[in-house]
């Protein structure tokens, strides 16, 4: 029955998004805009195609592989200087940041879905400190108290006239719905936050076991502030984004960029330890102009456990480029409300196994029409399809399926036929 | 000795519960001279079991359902039904260990057969445009039949292809279970495809080899006011451009 009543709630969730203009609006520029530069960046570097196979490969061997990866990135980033944790789950990974950070404090934050699964604004807010989203999309969604719609483009749904609504609030004056003058007031609102706050928060797109170095890819030039104006910079990195080494993460790097339709982007900050100088005498001094102290901690919260399973291994391939999304027949109708944390098809199972449970996920695991076109263009090869069959013979053994299914399945079983006879 | 052939023709639910694919392929059927045994009227191949997650259940109904098509000493069964296809051919050996003793195939395998024996005689009508969609089940979910309908379809109309085609096909929606589980978002799925993919080509007219397909891309053909577009299943539009 609780089935059930959540997948009917669920269903009012995307009848109501079907009838949305703005989003259609939204969504229709968005996919257009992906596909011609994704299009233009495989283009332009044809053999991304190949090195996406050899990618495969690196993430397969750290997938089978990760107690010992983190172990080595842990101790590469100590002899950095750096301190490193392990969080079992999102509430040990929040004890920790609560132990780091304190209270009271003001925090600048850099885009990070693996953030969302610690609810990070809500507890740190709660806990007595000031959060400031500092990517344009977040900034935007996090001033509007929505849930990013989209991994790499969270205010997807936004057009840019909500978007002038909501500035004009923050600046107590009206703002014009021109894009450029929208960014120009984020930059202005924002520049004193870096400086004066007290932690940068970030994610990292990958990070590397033999020398410790995370890599933050961004446009912006946000995270550059968030990781290098404060005094203590902390980052909670998912264990999936550990890659062997350098070289390894460079590779993952091109297959990224160009699979997320960038032929390149402007920033790629390398962070492997907090900032030093010996310049006097050669006594090391830490945080010579950046963060003095550097605290990493990578994050299990499911995904040791999905490792383990042949089938549910490979959304561990994840890179999060965001291609899938625009290439689904489903996704750009609805955009995020497909989806808990994570979302559209890669999203169902990262809902069941990381962030959310099988019973966030069990609605949405039946809005895959299963077509398979995401295994087609995803960089990973992960068959999205495949993981959200697996996901929907689990809902069956946990009793998690909607009432409209489970008849369905009678009718079979019992008249040969999925349809209701007629009269 | 040889042994004689004998032709199945399982319909599936979907197409026989659809009075106008069901008509379209027993037209087809009845016009190419085929004789062959009625099958999957009444009888559900088990896919739905299957796509929700109802494998347990699944292997008793599953073997039922073999006994019953094995005792019709078939040697050969045709479906055109993509979902049907892939259970007969992936599902029953490889998820419930059932291997059947008989050769199986989609309608565009049978129907490019057919064609290649000069067993079928189609009018030649190439003035008519027509854009073909590819169905997933078949396509990049199946064994990649790409070129089979293709041939078929060129052998008498003009097929006008959408930008992304074959592999990279736009799914109509109509699969999955989302039919069954949100119909509004899997129509709507049907009209984005039709409003990016067949708009654009100035087509009026979609073939495809799917009853699901079939049937979702009409319904949301439905909601496009302006322009009238017909939908049908490979059968179906084969059937018409027969002599009778």
């Amino acid at each position: 029955m609780e089935a059930s009543k959540e997948f009917n709630a669920y269903k009012r969730t995307i009848y109501k998004a079907l009838k949305d203009k703005f989003l259609k609006t939204a969504l229709e520029r968005a996919v257009k805009a992906f596909r011609q530069n994704r299009d233009a960046a495989l283009a332009a570097f044809p053999e991304v195609v190949e090195k996406r196979e050899r990618l495969q490969e690196i993430k397969d061997k750290v997938i089978d592989n990760l107690e010992d990866y983190v172990g080595k990135a842990r101790e590469a980033l100590e002899k950095n200087h750096a301190h490193t944790y392990f969080a079992e789950d999102a509430e040990r990974a929040n004890e920790i940041l609560k132990g780091i950070i304190g209270t009271g404090k003001m925090i600048v934050k850099a885009k990070s879905i693996t953030s969302e699964e610690l609810e990070f604004n809500k507890v740190m807010t709660a806990y007595g400190n000031t959060v400031y989203e500092t990517d344009l999309g977040e900034f935007i969604v996090q001033l509007l108290d929505e849930k990013p719609m989209h991994i790499l483009a969270p205010a997807v749904h936004v057009p840019r006239e909500r978007v002038a609504k909501i500035f004009s609030e923050v600046a107590g004056r009206e703002m014009p719905t021109d894009p450029k003058k929208l960014a120009m007031f984020a930059r202005e609102f924002l520049r004193d936050k870096y400086f004066n706050a007290d932690v940068g928060f970030s994610g990292a797109n990958f990070i590397t076991a033999d020398t410790g170095t995370m890599f933050l890819v961004e446009n912006e030039g946000n995270i550059r502030f968030v990781t290098n104006a404060p005094e203590i910079h902390v980052a909670v990195i998912g264990v999936e984004k550990l890659m062997p080494t350098l070289s390894d993460a460079m590779l993952g790097l091109e297959v990224l960029m160009r699979y997320a339709g960038y032929l390149t982007t402007s920033y790629v900050s390398m962070i492997s330890g907090p900032a030093k100088t010996g310049d006097i005498e050669k006594v090391v001094v830490y945080g010579a102009h950046g963060p003095k102290e550097l605290h990493v901690i990578f994050l299990d919260n499911g995904r040791m456990k999905a490792a383990t399973d042949p089938v549910y291994r490979d959304m561990l391939r994840c890179l999060r480029c965001g291609a899938c999304m625009y290439e689904c027949p489903i996704y750009p109708l609805v955009s995020g409300h497909w989806g808990y944390r994570y979302m559209g098809g890669i999203g169902v199972a990262w809902t069941a196994l990381v962030s959310g449970g099988l019973e966030k996920a069990a609605p949405l695991a039946y809005s895959c029409a299963l077509c398979g076109r995401c295994k087609e263009i995803c960089p990973a090869g992960i068959d999205s399809s495949k993981l959200i069959e697996r996901l929907r013979k689990d809902l069956k053994k946990e009793g998690l399926v909607p009432e409209f299914i489970r008849e369905m399945a009678e009718m079979v079983l019992e008249h040969g036929t999925p349809y209701p006879k007629e009269g | 000795m040889e042994t004689e052939e004998k032709l199945g023709v399982f319909f599936g639910c979907t197409t026989a519960g659809a009075p106008h694919l069901l008509k379209g392929l027993e037209d087809f059927l009845s016009k190419a001279k085929i004789d062959y045994v009625p099958m999957g009227k009444d009888l559900c191949c088990g896919v739905p079991l299957t796509l929700a997650g109802y494998h347990e259940e699944a292997a008793e109904y599953v073997k039922k359902v073999a006994d019953k098509l094995i005792s019709t000493g078939i040697t050969k069964m045709v479906t055109s039904c993509p979902h049907c296809y892939m259970m007969f051919k992936n599902e029953y050996p490889e998820e419930f260990g059932i291997e059947l003793p008989f050769k199986v195939l989609h309608f565009v395998e049978f129907a490019d057969e057919l064609l290649k024996e000069g067993k079928i005689k189609l009018r030649n009508r190439k003035d008519v445009r027509i854009l073909y969609h590819d169905p997933c089940g078949i396509g990049r979910r199946g064994p990649g039949l790409y070129e089979e309908p293709r041939r078929v379809l060129e052998s008498c109309v003009q097929v006008v292809e959408a930008d992304r085609n074959r592999v990279l096909g736009t799914c109509c929606g109509g699969g999955g279970l989302l039919r069954a589980s949100l119909p509004k978002l899997a129509v709507a799925a049907a009209k984005r495809k039709i409003q990016d993919d067949v708009l654009p080509k100035d087509a009026d007219t979609i073939v495809t080899s799917c009853p699901f397909c079939t049937l979702n891309l009409a319904d949301g053909a439905a909601e496009i006011a302006d322009k009238e577009i017909k939908v049908f299943d490979l059968p179906q539009f084969l059937a018409e451009q027969m002599e009778d």
